[in-house]
């Protein structure tokens, strides 16, 4: 029965009140709802990368996660996060990449961090390890306060007790005042017993300069197992450390490293243009015994056995001179060939040695070239091919591509073989650069430039804001940095420090000529810094750290546990990448930039109002503002420390840390990089017109670059007067007639007999052409071909690029034959073992507390072996393999590591491999601390925990168990402290990986400290067999007696020491970095030469 | 001519009810209401016949006949949605590409599915609901005597019918009466269906007269 | 406005920055992927070769996932994007079945599916997504398909050799890859050998926390 409509209505109408019964899910829209939404919208007119500038101070941007968790903008799923975008500069590596921290406003969080747009180098770009800094920043294994040993406890039996930096302030300060107090009073041992020991810097100035106030020889670095062979391979070609390639204009990328896609200096920023160049139609050459990931990617890979590459550089050159296809132009303007052939003596040396067949008459250009064509000769692409290895029509090939890319061709010599093989400054940057030169790519566009052109670091000189600039030049030189065996060493031979100090012979035979060598280091701060970890021999280290006799106060200055932690005596937090200041540049490009480190939220705190109650001490009070820990930065706790050794001035230290505009308070570190920046012309000539100061500026911005398209910086005129007959070098005016003119036009002081010995000359221009040039900072000025500083050290045999070619010039030439080379592989098992390559988004010691960085480094670090070689001993894929590292010098096993065998492809035969940047250790998982009502953690997530047991000199390690998945919460009742950050940290119960990866190699190498340079030469040969029914993955066996017999038989049978000519120490164009000496300190004492000559 | 303001509170009123009816389950109180009512029961005659709608205890027929039945026909079976009709697939289409959701906008309404178990908001429901709002503007246009609005407001309910709520409905509740179980489910359906067309009907009438 | 992704597979070095990036921009838990960058060793010593590819979702114009969802909360937003809602999500792992390149996965700690949105959040404020502003040798393309001005539209444009993953099962990616090879992104276009890819262990261990 159907109802009408109107029966419809007319029951319906009054009875339900049906208009109540509805849900209520339509509504009109109001001008409220609309106007909020008036800046989201799902079709935006562009996509930009970053947020406008003027924005950055209050920019919102909706919640990535709360989008996810609630559907986003359809559903109501939009929450705004109100941004404060700050500045700052990643910490994970030297490139010193462009970072923006993203405070959230409202919780004082940092809640990602982005890159910076303003930073040219690294155009708002980064890596994986710049993104993973809010994971190290939130931590939650990181540690929150100030530590120290417990009193009455040993070192290294980890008991700790929470303190306070007041407290440390103090026993520092005090300790410290007695060292410097004898020092000021002339105790030439006090002169030596404090020693700042960097890791990693991430500065540019500022702390050198705080050691230097202290007033002894007190600054070590761990250069030598880093980067010393590739830096004497540049500095005796042009006096600069390192090369800075205009990779993006590039025509041929010839790497023998892995800096397209692997390699720290300078990572990403060096990929990218790489990248770029290649894109538009470069070509990429990679030499590497292992197939990198830039090797992987190649236009060609030369599998060179280690350590031979010279032979390829070698080769090319030869080839380019006999087929008169060098620059010539290039070679005759620049390199010091009239030296070379003016100096008969070394030309009938070489005569001697069969190297020349004759000495030539005539010093023309030409015979330069005749002599050249006759040294490398014999170095033939058939001779290079067996050398190295490598198929010879592979070496055909790059020759052609050498040939098309003319003076376009860049390299950068700085770890690879440089780092790992005996002779490497010799087979990477003396013979690589020699291949550039002749080319002619050195300076120009696309071509490899130096570094010092590049680098704009101002960290040092902010002395216009404090009552004292600069303190006089040091008067000491410690043994303990620099021993008198490796006088032209790049940097301190910081992995022999426990050696040295524990060597009572060597110390008596230097007493007894004079010298005076301490046998403590009376307070030891190490910073970012993990010797018992990275450096080789660590078993030595903890031997030699724990020895309160060796070692009188140990300070470690790091924001996280590590090896060296455990066996030191106070742990200071100091930050990472967005809780410290630094000013921090790179040359990787050809252009000058420079940026800035800035603790971001206390940055953020101040521009929203906040005020510091002590103004020195403001980072610290913004930590514990907002609940990230009493984590301070370097800078202001080396400014209240220098106040703490010194508090009263009396020892004219805290004169240099004293506000100029508040004198009696300490300067503020505002105060101080504003000084520093004020020195840069362009930044402050913009900053007056914008009406804001340079610290203002940098802190707003991050960067600032001051001068583009930097090239040929040799060709660049010296000021010269006429009238006054003089030259302006570095702001002052120099008459020309306290200077002599050598054969080149090089323009130096007349002192030390100047003119004889190139040791000891100050370049200050080159003459050419009538005009003064800046040239290159080598005593003639010019490219050094031929090193007479070499041969005035005793090292005539590689005064020129040269490589051995016959078992004879093997033995002679020891010292630039690699320790690894093939003719020292005589056993069927015998290999070389890789162990310097990177994981690309590892660092050595704090990507072990970056949960994300340890994620997708979860490919259990093996020992990678060439599958022809694994079959042939019967090795499988995962089985566990030992390794018994054999010393190639003296014949002496110092110990073995068993690790996990991976057969590949990806490995020359013959080779091994396994990243040193993996094999973390702990021995406890989490301290109870006094103080504290919550365990500390310690990497819980990237590490794994072992046994360790020792038997005399005789060590073992075992790995007991591997990661801790566990819930982070937050269990103390100090409501202050956001510590461990349980909402950044809710996935650690996530952690599925079982154990770390990697072995701990570095245990059983000993210090092979290369004769030249001082490198620490970290291949070694190794025996391999099959793990036994004994062996477990992970073990470490080493004998301390055996490695510290390895580092006397490399000091005794290799090197040659000094002095050199007048007595030096050291050639003085190759000066100690840091800070100035004074002229008697390069001296010996007891020998002619000591002056009063001062700088 | 009848009182056309009762006819407009009648309209609202149904299409609340209906509303209500279809986008959630029954509730007892609602159930009770009916039973207890004589008018409304008129809308429901196979429902009036059935044994357990008088036998049963509310609270069970509920939870076991009604609520089964319900989530037979509108969950599982045939989705009381517009776009799963009209497109070809058969999607749901919550996007804001949904034209439903265009229309509401465009006439200056929005939806607020948190409110309702809705999925979308094409939801029979909802555009009941819909037709309900506007039916409730047009009262309140003739309350004040505002003949230009209300004019207006007739054209989108014309507009919405015919596009939208007269359209794809017709198949829909024919579908929903095939597969109903219990007669209350086809009462349902078959009075939504006669409604809506008597509603589209009367408002053709009303323009052909003057007002 | 159509958004969609193009890798330039000759510039990707695989440093992962975009993986990380992601994690960071999105809360991304441990043990799930939204990126992944995968490394393949292709050929035998001296010739020896590596390759990378980053894998993500591919926003396809005809998603299995957005169709197979019974809640709908997957769902298209205008610009093209298959956003993600946990709230409606209600774990069935329909989805993740469906996808066939495994771009979706379950969030251990909310147990809901979950996927890149192309940083949807960040298109809202005209920003792009994380991983592309991460990346260091500018491997990464964004942008609308529809305006043939765009960086991406010209790549694609300009090259002959675009390639999609799994093109024969029709799901319309909007990712490509240009300059790659098909080592790269076709799974069966090499054979596995004995020895081992770097890095590319994803071991499923025993699983811990969540479900």
């Amino acid at each position: 029965m159907r109802t009408t409509r109107r029966n419809f209505l007319k029951t319906v109408a009054a009875a339900v009140g049906g208009a109540a019964l509805v849900k209520g899910a339509v509504e009109k829209t109001t001008n409220q709802a609309v106007a909020e939404e008036a800046n989201l919208t799902f079709t935006p007119q562009h996509l930009d990368y970053y947020p406008p500038f003027d924005k950055w101070n209050d920019w919102k941007e909706p919640s990535g996660d709360y989008w996810k968790k609630h559907g986003g903008a359809l559903r109501n799923g939009v929450k705004l996060i109100n941004y404060m975008i700050v500045p700052t500069v990643c910490s994970n590596c030297e490139a010193a990449c462009g970072l923006t921290a993203w405070v959230d406003k409202d919780e004082m969080v940092v809640r990602k961090f982005m890159g910076n747009p303003f930073h040219t180098g690294s155009r708002g770009r980064n890596c994986a390890k710049g993104y993973a800094a809010l994971s190290q920043m939130y931590d939650p294994d990181r540690i929150p306060f100030p530590l120290k040993r417990a009193p009455g406890s040993k070192r290294g039996e980890g008991k700790w007790v929470r303190t306070t930096w007041d407290e440390a302030l103090k026993t520092i300060g005090e300790r410290m005042r007695e060292v410097i107090k004898k020092a000021k009073n002339g105790d030439e041992y006090a002169k030596k017993m404090i020693m700042y020991h960097v890791g990693r810097p991430n500065y540019n100035g500022f702390q050198p300069r705080v050691v230097w106030t202290w007033g002894g020889d007190y600054h070590n670095s761990h250069t030598n197992f880093c980067s010393s062979g590739g830096r004497l391979g540049s500095i005796t070609w042009s006096g600069d450390d390192r090369t800075s390639p205009d990779f993006a204009n590039s025509r041929l990328i010839f790497l023998s490293s892995s800096h397209a896609a692997d390699a720290g200096h300078y990572f990403q920023q060096h990929a990218g243009y790489i990248a770029d160049a290649r894109a538009k139609g470069a070509k990429l050459v990679v030499m590497d015994p292992r197939l990198s990931n830039s090797a992987g990617m190649a236009d060609l890979w030369l599998p060179t056995w280690p350590g031979t590459e010279a032979a390829i550089f070698l080769a090319m050159a030869s080839r380019l001179l006999q087929e008169d296809k060098y620059n010539r132009k290039f070679v005759e303007r620049w390199f010091n060939w009239k030296t070379l052939m003016k100096d008969k003596d070394y030309l009938n040396y070489l005569k001697k040695e069969g190297i020349i067949s004759k000495v030539p008459e005539g010093e023309t250009f030409d015979d330069f070239i005749s002599v050249l064509k006759e040294i490398y000769a014999p170095y033939t692409f058939e001779w290079a091919a067996e050398e190295t290895k490598v198929p010879i029509d592979r070496l055909e090939k790059l020759y052609e591509m050498i040939l098309w890319a003319g003076d376009r061709i860049t390299s950068y010599f700085w770890r690879a073989q440089a780092a790992g093989n005996r002779g490497g400054w010799m087979s990477a940057g003396r013979t690589g650069n020699f291949l550039l030169a002749l080319t002619g790519s050195i300076g120009g566009v696309g071509g490899t430039g130096w570094h010092h052109w590049h680098a704009l670091g101002v960290g040092n000189n902010g002395g216009a804001s404090t009552l004292k600039d600069k303190p006089k030049p040091v008067d000491a030189w410690s043994e303990l940095l620099w021993p008198p065996e490796w006088p032209i060493a790049a940097y301190e031979l910081s992995i022999i420090l426990p050696h040295l100090l524990s060597d009572d012979e060597w110390r008596k035979k230097w007493e007894k000529r004079g010298l005076k060598i301490p046998d403590k280091v009376e307070v030891w701060f190490g910073r970012m810094y993990n010797p018992v970890w990275t450096n080789p021999d660590g078993f030595r280290w903890i031997e030699t750290l724990t020895d309160e006799n060796k070692f009188g106060l140990t300070i470690h200055m790091s924001p996280t546990w590590s090896e060296t932690s455990w066996y030191v005596d106070y742990i200071l937090p100091v930050g990472l990448a967005g809780e410290r200041h630094d000013n921090q540049t790179a040359e990787t490009k050809p252009e000058r930039w420079t940026a800035f480190r800035q603790p971001v939220l206390r940055v953020a705190l101040k521009k929203m109002g906040w005020k510091p109650e002590n103004p020195a001490r403001a980072t610290l009070e913004a930590h514990k503002k907002v609940g990230l820990g009493e984590v301070w930065e370097d800078d202001e706790f080396w400014i209240n420390l220098a106040w703490a050794i010194d508090p009263d001035g009396s020892l004219g230290i805290r004169q240099y840390w004293e506000s100029k505009k508040n004198p009696g308070q300490p300067v503020t570190v505002e105060e101080w990089y504003n000084a520093c920046f004020s020195t840069i012309p362009g930044l402050k000539k913009i900053c007056e017109k914008m009406g804001i100061t340079p610290y203002e500026y940098m802190r707003d911005r991050g960067a600032w670059t001051e001068e583009t398209n930097v090239y040929n910086v040799m060709e660049r005129e010296v000021p010269y007067d006429p009238v006054k007959k003089a030259i302006k070098v570095k702001g002052k005016w120099i008459p020309l007639s306290e200077c002599d003119i050598d054969e080149n036009g090089a323009v130096f002081l007349k002192h030390h007999n100047a003119k004889k010995y190139h040791s000891e000359r100050h370049i200050l221009a080159v003459k050419k052409d009538g005009k003064f040039l800046k040239g290159f900072h080598t005593p003639t000025g010019h490219l050094e071909y031929y090193s007479k500083t070499l041969v005035e050290f005793g090292w005539p045999e590689y005064a020129i690029p040269i490589y051995p070619r016959t078992d004879d010039q093997r033995k002679k030439w020891i010292h630039i034959l690699s320790h690894v080379h093939h003719s020292y592989m005589n056993e069927e098992n015998a290999f070389v073992l890789n162990p310097i390559f990177r994981l690309v988004y590892n660092i050595h010691t704090r990507s072990v507390n970056a949960k994300w960085l340890m994620e997708i480094s979860q490919n259990h670090n093996p020992v990678w072996i060439h599958e022809s070689d694994a079959k042939r001993l019967g090795i499988k894929r995962g089985e566990p393999v030992k390794l018994r590292v054999i010393d190639t010098l003296t014949g002496i096993e110092t110990g073995y590591f068993v690790g996990m065998a991976m057969p590949t492809q990806a490995i020359r035969p013959g080779v091994v491999a396994c990243s040193h940047h993996q094999g973390r250790w702990r021995v406890r998982d989490f301290v109870k601390v006094e103080g504290f009502d919550q365990g500390l953690g310690v990497m819980t997530f990237g590490s794994t925990r072992v046994n360790i047991e020792r038997d005399g000199n005789t060590w073992k390690m075992r790995t007991v168990e591997g990661t801790i998945p566990r819930e982070v919460k937050a269990k103390h009742h100090e409501k202050w402290l956001k510590w461990p950050y349980p909402e950044f940290n809710e996935d650690i119960k996530e952690v599925w990986w079982k154990a770390t990866t990697g072995v701990w190699q570095n245990a059983v190498f000993p210090p092979n400290p290369d004769p030249l340079s001082g490198m620490q030469c970290w291949h070694k040969k190794v025996l391999i067999e099959k793990g036994g029914p004994d062996d477990k993955i992970g073990d470490v066996v080493v004998n301390t007696d055996a490695t510290f017999k390895v580092y006397q038989a490399w000091r005794d049978k290799l090197t040659r020491p000094a002095p050199g000519p007048n007595g030096l120490r050291r050639p003085k164009w190759m000066p100690r970095p840091w800070y100035p000496h004074t002229d008697s300190a390069y001296r010996m004492p007891g020998t002619a030469g000591h002056s009063s000559h001062e700088e | 001519m009848e009182n056309i303001i009762e006819m407009t509170q009648a309209r609202i009123n149904m299409y609340g009810f209906l509303s209500r009816l279809l986008i959630e389950e029954v509730d007892p109180f609602t159930l009770n209401k009916i039973k207890e009512n004589e008018d409304l029961l008129e809308l429901f005659p196979n429902t009036k016949e059935w044994e357990d709608f008088w036998e049963k205890d509310t609270m069970k027929l509920v939870e076991e006949d009604l609520n089964v039945d319900f989530t037979t026909i509108f969950i599982l079976n045939v989705y009381p949605y517009e776009s799963v009709f009209v497109n070809d697939e058969g999607h749901i289409n919550p996007t804001i590409t949904n034209p439903t959701l265009i229309f509401y906008r465009e006439h200056g309404y929005s939806i607020d599915l948190n409110k309702t178990r809705a999925l979308s908001p094409d939801h029979i429901g909802v555009e009941l609901e819909f037709m309900m709002n506007l039916v409730q503007e047009e009262l309140n246009a003739l309350a004040r005597e505002d003949e230009n609005e209300v004019k207006r407001l007739r054209e989108i309910q014309k507009k919405f019918l015919e596009e939208h709520i007269g359209n794809w409905t017709v198949p829909y509740l024919l579908a929903v009466k095939d597969i109903a179980e219990t007669p209350f489910y086809y009462d349902v359906a078959d009075a939504t269906l006669e409604f809506l067309m008597s509603d589209l009907e009367y408002l053709y009438n009303l323009e052909e007269q003057p007002a | 406005m159509r958004l969609g992704f193009l890798v330039d597979l000759s510039r990707c070095m695989g440093c992962m920055a975009c993986a990380v990036s992601c994690k960071a921009e999105n809360n991304v838990p441990l043990h799930s992927w939204r990126l992944r960058v995968k490394y393949i060793d292709q050929g035998e010593f001296p010739d020896t070769k590596r390759h990378f590819v980053p894998l993500r979702c591919n926003h396809c114009e005809n998603a299995p996932c957005e169709r197979i969802c019974p809640v709908s909360a997957l769902h298209y937003l205008p610009n093209g994007i298959v956003n993600v809602d946990h709230d409606r999500c209600i774990g069935c792992a329909s989805c993740m079945m469906a996808c066939p390149y495994n771009a979706i996965y379950l969030d251990p700690l909310t147990n809901s599916a979950d996927k890149c949105t192309y940083c949807a959040h960040r298109i809202e404020v005209g920003m792009m997504p994380a991983c592309v502003v991460a990346c260091p040798t500018h491997a990464n393309i964004f942008g609308d398909l529809d305006d043939p001005e765009s960086e991406i539209s010209k790549y694609l444009q300009e090259h002959r050799d675009v390639m999609v993953r799994k093109p024969e099962l029709n799901t319309k990616p909007k990712h490509f890859y240009v300059r790659g090879s098909t080592v790269a992104l076709d799974p069966l276009a090499s054979e596995r050998p004995e020895g081992y890819t770097l890095f590319t262990e994803v071991k499923f261990l025993d699983h811990i926390g969540g479900h």
